[in-house]
C-alpha cells in the first residue's frame, strides 16, 4: 500500500478521498486554492499545501506546480478525484517520470480512455453498437464534411470532454461554426487538446445507462449493477438510480458481457465506468470514463463496497477483495444531486452564502455534502452542493422516501434544485418511468412538474403570505416613523434609511 | 390594511388587522373567510421562514422584486408567482402628544404625488387628508399635522418627490 497520497481536487471528492486514504493507513496530503482553505477536505487531511494562483487558469489544473509539489513531498501516488486532471495523459506521464502513480485506470498501450473517438472505434470493431459519429476533427471544414454523413441533429463533443463540459447539441448546419468556437472556448479553460472535437448523432429520446467496473492486474473483473442517470441538465446528471428499473433483464446481461469483453480487450486496471445510451430497444456504447464518478456514492450505498478505498488499493497493485456475485442485492438506491441553481431561469448558478442548511435524516436516508451553514457557494466551480440518497426495496418505496427526505432538506440563502426535485418525485411521468434525458431541459415540462403539485388552497396561502410580508414592512416603517417624532436624535432617520436600503 | 393580491388566475382580497403581530395565532381575512395565522420562525432579516396557517405548517420563502414588493412565494418548495394589485390606504399619523406641532410636512419616503385634495389658502382641520402620495405602490394619505390655513403647497400631481422634500406648510 502507498504510504503518502496527494489528493488534488476540491469539495466533496477531496474530503471523501482524504477519508479513504486515511482509512487505508496512508498519509493524506492535499492541496487547496486560497479560497478553498476552509473546506472539510483540508481540515481533515494530515497535511495541506496552498496552490499559488497564477494570473490565468484554475490552480487545480496547474500541472507544473502540482507535479513539483508531489515530487518535493515524495508522495507515492496522486489521487485526482474527478474532473480537473483526472484523465489528463500529460499529467499522468509527468508523474510517472518522477516515479509517482496517478490513481486512475490504466489500460493497454497505445490507447487513451480519455480519447472518446478512439475508444468508440475500438468498441465498434468488437461488434458493440455505437451511435453514428465522426472521428476527431480540428477544423470547421472537416466538421462540416463529417456532419453530412452523421446527419442532424447531432452532438458536438470535445474529444477529451468530461462532466458536461465541451458538449453542444446542433440542430442544423448553420450552427456548426458558432458551436465549434463555443465548445473550444469552454474547453480551453478545462482541457488541454481543446481544439479537437468529434460528432455523434443526437438521440434525444434515450436513457443514460452506465456500468461501474473494477478490474485488477490479475484480470479479475467485477461489473457493478448499472446506474440509470437519465435525469440530466446540460449533460450533467441530477438523479442516479441503481439498478435501472427500466432495463430489460435480457439486455442487461448482454451489456454486462459486452462490458466484460471490452475491459479484457482494453486490459483495464482500476475503476472505470462504461456508458451507454438506451433508446428503448437498442443500447449504444458512448464512452469509458477512467475516473471515479460523482455518482459512485449510489453504487457504494447499493453494494456496500467502499469504492474509493478499493480504487486506491487497485492502483497500489492489490487484487480485488470481492467478487461480482458478492454484489447481488435486492435493494434499490436513488440519489439526487442538489445544485445551487435557479431551475426556473434555466439552471443558472445561484451563488451566495448558505444562511442555513438542514440535511434530511431518517432510516435509509443518506446525505453526502461538504458545505454547511455560512459557507459560500461560488460560481467558479461546479454548483453541486450535496448528494441525497435513499435505499429501499423497490423504486416505488424509494420515491416516497425521497419525497420525505427532500421535504426535510432546507437550504436558505441560495436558490437550489430542491423545489424542482421535490415536485419531480410527485410527477406522474417520472413515477411511472415515462421519461428520457430531455425531461428537465425544457421550461414547459418544468412548469408542468410544478403545476402538478400546486393547489387552490396553497395559491390562497401564497396570497396571504405576500400580503403579510408587506404588512410587516409597513408596520416596521410605521414604528420608525413614530419613534422619529418622539425623538430629537437622528438615529431614527439612520434606522429608517437602513431599513429602506436593506429591502 | 387591505391588499389585493393576484396569484395565477385568482385575485384575493386580504384584510390584515394592524393590531396583531402574528407571533401568536391571529386572524387574517381572505375574501371575508377567516384564517388563523401564526409566524413561527423568521430569519436574521425578520423574513418569514415557518408559518402556521390554521395549524398547518408551511416552510416559506418570499422573493422580492426591485421595488421591494413580493414577486414569488415559495410554499413547501413550490413557487407561486404573486402580484400586488392594490394596497388600500395606510395612515401615518403624526404624533399628537407633542406640544408644538410644526406645520411643515416633508415626504417620509420617496414617491409620486397622486392627488391634491385641498388648495393653497384653504383651511384644514388637523388629521384631514391634504394629499395622496404613492410610494412603493401604496397610496399614502398625507394628513394635516394641525388645524390652520394651508399656506403653501410645494408639489403638484404627478410630481416625483424624494424623502425629506417639503410637501406643504400649515400656518
Amino acid at each position: 500500500m502507498f504510504s503518502k497520497v496527494l489528493i488534488v481536487n476540491r469539495g466533496l471528492i477531496q474530503a471523501n478521498c482524504v477519508r479513504a486514504a486515511r482509512e487505508l493507513g496512508c498519509q493524506a496530503i492535499t492541496v487547496y486554492a486560497p479560497n478553498d482553505k476552509n473546506s472539510s477536505g483540508v481540515r481533515n487531511a494530515d497535511e495541506a499545501w496552498e496552490l499559488e494562483p497564477k494570473s490565468s487558469g484554475i490552480p487545480y489544473l496547474d500541472i507544473e506546480q502540482i507535479v513539483d509539489l508531489a515530487a518535493k513531498l515524495k508522495v507515492d501516488a496522486v489521487h485526482p478525484g474527478y474532473g480537473f486532471l483526472s484523465q489528463n495523459a500529460d499529467f499522468k506521464n509527468r508523474l510517472n517520470e518522477k516515479g509517482i502513480k496517478l490513481i486512475s485506470a490504466d489500460n493497454i498501450e497505445g490507447y487513451d480512455l480519455a480519447n472518446k473517438p478512439q475508444i468508440r472505434e475500438f468498441a465498434r470493431k468488437m461488434g458493440i453498437p455505437i451511435l453514428p459519429g465522426s472521428e476527431t476533427c480540428g477544423s470547421v471544414e472537416s466538421l462540416a464534411e463529417a456532419a453530412k454523413s452523421v446527419g442532424y441533429p447531432l452532438v458536438m463533443k470535445a474529444t477529451e470532454g468530461y462532466g458536461g463540459i465541451g458538449i453542444r447539441v446542433i440542430e442544423r448546419e448553420g450552427e456548426l461554426e458558432a458551436s465549434y468556437h463555443n465548445v473550444i472556448a469552454q474547453s480551453e479553460r478545462f482541457m488541454f487538446n481543446a481544439h479537437q472535437v468529434y460528432l455523434e448523432r443526437f438521440f434525444p429520446r434515450a436513457r443514460h445507462i452506465e456500468f461501474p467496473v473494477a478490474r485488477d492486474k490479475h484480470g479479475n473483473t467485477v461489473v457493478f449493477p448499472e446506474r440509470d442517470c437519465t435525469v440530466q441538465r446540460r449533460f450533467q446528471k441530477l438523479i442516479t438510480e441503481s439498478p435501472s428499473p427500466f432495463l430489460p433483464d435480457s439486455l442487461r446481461s448482454k451489456l454486462k458481457s459486452a462490458v466484460h469483453m471490452l475491459m479484457d480487450q482494453l486490459q483495464v486496471v482500476g475503476f472505470v465506468s462504461v456508458e451507454f445510451l438506451y433508446d428503448g430497444n437498442q443500447a449504444y456504447f458512448i464512452e469509458v470514463n477512467s475516473y471515479m464518478q460523482p455518482s459512485h456514492g449510489v453504487s457504494a450505498l447499493l453494494t456496500g463496497v467502499d469504492m474509493l478505498r478499493e480504487q486506491i488499493g487497485l492502483a497500489a497493485g492489490n487484487p480485488l477483495s470481492f467478487r461480482e456475485s458478492d454484489l447481488e442485492s435486492d435493494k434499490f438506491v436513488m440519489g439526487v444531486f442538489v445544485s445551487a441553481e435557479d431551475t426556473e431561469r434555466n439552471f443558472v448558478p445561484s451563488p451566495g452564502v448558505i444562511t442555513r442548511m438542514h440535511l434530511p435524516y431518517g432510516d435509509g436516508v443518506y446525505s453526502l455534502t461538504n458545505v454547511f451553514t455560512n459557507d459560500t457557494v461560488a460560481t467558479f466551480y461546479d454548483p453541486i452542493i450535496a448528494l441525497v440518497m435513499v435505499r429501499e426495496r423497490t423504486r416505488e418505496k424509494a420515491l416516497i422516501k425521497m419525497q420525505s427526505a427532500l421535504d426535510a432538506l432546507h437550504i436558505d440563502g441560495v436558490k437550489t434544485s430542491v423545489p424542482l426535485m421535490r415536485a419531480l418525485m410527485r410527477f406522474p411521468e417520472f413515477k411511472r418511468g415515462d421519461f428520457d434525458c430531455q425531461l428537465l431541459t425544457n421550461k414547459e415540462t418544468r412548469d408542468r412538474i410544478f403545476e402538478n403539485v400546486r393547489t387552490p388552497t396553497d395559491s390562497e396561502i401564497a396570497g396571504i403570505l405576500a400580503a403579510l410580508s408587506l404588512q410587516r414592512d409597513a408596520s416596521k416603517q410605521h414604528i420608525l416613523e413614530q419613534a422619529r417624532t418622539h425623538s430629537r436624535s437622528n438615529i431614527w432617520d439612520m434606522a429608517s434609511e437602513w431599513f429602506s436600503r436593506s429591502k | 390594511m387591505k391588499y389585493q393580491v393576484k396569484q395565477g388566475d385568482h385575485r384575493y382580497s386580504i384584510d390584515i388587522d394592524g393590531k396583531y403581530d402574528y407571533s401568536h395565532a391571529s386572524p387574517v381575512l381572505v375574501d371575508k373567510k377567516a384564517y388563523e395565522v401564526l409566524i413561527d420562525e423568521t430569519d436574521a432579516n425578520g423574513d418569514m421562514r415557518t408559518v402556521m396557517i390554521n395549524r398547518k405548517v408551511y416552510r416559506v420563502s418570499i422573493t422580492r422584486g426591485a421595488e421591494g414588493f413580493p414577486e414569488e412565494v415559495v410554499l413547501k418548495g413550490v413557487p407561486y408567482r404573486v402580484e400586488i394589485d392594490k394596497i388600500e390606504s395606510t395612515r401615518y399619523r403624526p404624533d399628537a402628544s407633542k406640544k408644538e406641532i410644526p406645520g411643515r410636512v416633508e415626504a417620509a419616503m420617496p414617491g409620486q404625488i397622486v392627488h391634491l385634495l385641498i388648495q393653497e389658502g384653504q383651511a384644514v382641520e388637523k388629521g384631514q387628508v391634504v394629499l395622496i402620495q404613492e410610494a412603493m405602490k401604496m397610496e399614502n394619505e398625507i394628513l394635516a399635522p394641525k388645524s390652520g390655513k394651508l399656506r403653501t403647497i410645494h408639489v403638484k400631481p404627478k410630481d416625483l418627490v424624494m424623502k425629506g422634500d417639503l410637501l406643504f406648510e400649515v400656518e
